[in-house]
């Protein structure tokens, strides 16, 4: 039997190789592009009929685009206008790439701590520069709680910036860990089924009862962790926007 | 949530504007509460893991360039474990905020 980490193995399918950097199209690709197109052709297909009273496919889009909407004007505030379609794009991203990689043979590309890790990166790295170019040196204020006494500084400041740069960490890392956790969890509980039920047929229902309950709960973790993404991106352009 | 009658007696359209922006309000009051406890637990826990993991790099990394051991190590453990903990305290606090917010 197939051990349940297989099924994170990064294939290459067409090789292509820069200047000595391997840049080849692999399965994670793949499943990136299949995401995407489907993300793109369902609003199309969803708001192509633009109705006053919504059919199925056009409410469940209109749902996410005010689902996004809500956590940009929770969680920024005045100000997050701008930011919308970046955070929409990353949610609907992530949300249709931790859902794709539920459905059984497909590759969940949020399983690698290298794609979830870049878009943290990415994440990290504008919101700095966005809130140095706007606030220019006041923006590292940002490192020292306002109203503490100044005799803590040595002790605050290294722990602001530790805690600063372990944002992205933490936001790579969970959405990763999840996704990792819940599919070898699937993987695992599913062998179950094959050699509790190859010589009887019984016992091999408890496990498959225990899967498709399980299979609920990661369509709920793939949306939850998906939400969760969008949110803390927008906690992080808060604080850059509005500093304290 | 009590159930705001749809109703009342409109005399005018400011009256009016105020039963819609209530209504609205409460809406939107609703949909804020639906922050779910599973995303919440995991966000604390890594919260408190990547502290100490970027303490921990941090420390090693600087030991490994100057040479001195255990030395950075213990001391970024200890701004990663402040860290860790700072995230949660914050974490908490903007939950409070938004709790507060809700109530109103």
């Amino acid at each position: 039997m197939s051990s349940p980490l297989e099924q994170f193995t990064i294939k290459t399918l067409v090789p292509i190789n820069v200047a000595g950097v391997d840049i080849s199209f692999t399965n994670s690709s793949l499943w990136m592009f299949i995401s995407v197109i489907s993300a793109v052709s369902f609003f199309m297909i969803a708001t192509s009929g633009r109705k006053i009273v919504p059919g199925p496919f056009q409410a469940f889009a209109e749902n996410l685009f005010d689902t996004a909407g809500n956590i940009v004007s929770d969680n920024i505030g005045s100000g997050g206008k701008a930011f919308f379609p970046a955070v929409f794009s990353l949610f609907i991203f992530v949300l249709f790439g931790n859902l794709i990689g539920l459905v059984p043979g497909a590759f969940t590309f949020t399983s690698h701590i290298a794609v979830t890790g870049a878009m943290a990166m990415i994440i990290f790295s504008f919101v700095t520069l966005f809130g140095i170019f706007k606030h220019g040196f006041k923006f590292f204020g940002l490192f020292f709680p306002s109203g503490a006494p100044i005799v803590s500084a040595p002790v605050l400041i290294p722990i602001e910036i530790v805690s600063y740069f372990s944002r992205p960490v933490s936001l790579a890392v969970r959405l990763f860990a999840n996704m990792v956790a819940g599919h070898v969890l699937l993987k695992v509980i599913a062998g179950f089924v094959v050699s509790l039920g190859a010589t009887y047929i019984l016992p091999g229902i408890v496990p498959f009862v225990a899967v498709v309950a399980i299979t609920v709960l990661e369509i709920m973790v793939a949306v939850i962790q998906a939400y969760v993404f969008a949110i803390l991106t927008c906690v992080y352009l808060h604080d850059a926007i509005h500093l304290h | 949530m009590t159930k705001k009658p749809i109703r009342q007696d409109i005399k005018n359209l400011s009256d009016l504007e105020k039963q819609i922006k209530n209504l609205k309000s409460g809406k939107k009051a609703k949909k804020n509460v639906s922050t779910s406890g599973v995303g919440l637990g995991m966000k604390v826990a890594t919260d408190l893991l990547a502290g100490v993991l970027v303490g921990v790099f941090i420390g090693y990394n600087l030991d490994s360039y100057f040479e001195t051991k255990p030395l950075w190590l213990i001391v970024f453990l200890m701004f990663g474990l402040g860290a860790g903990i700072s995230n949660v305290i914050k974490t908490a606090n903007r939950l409070e905020q938004e709790n507060k917010k809700n109530k109103l």
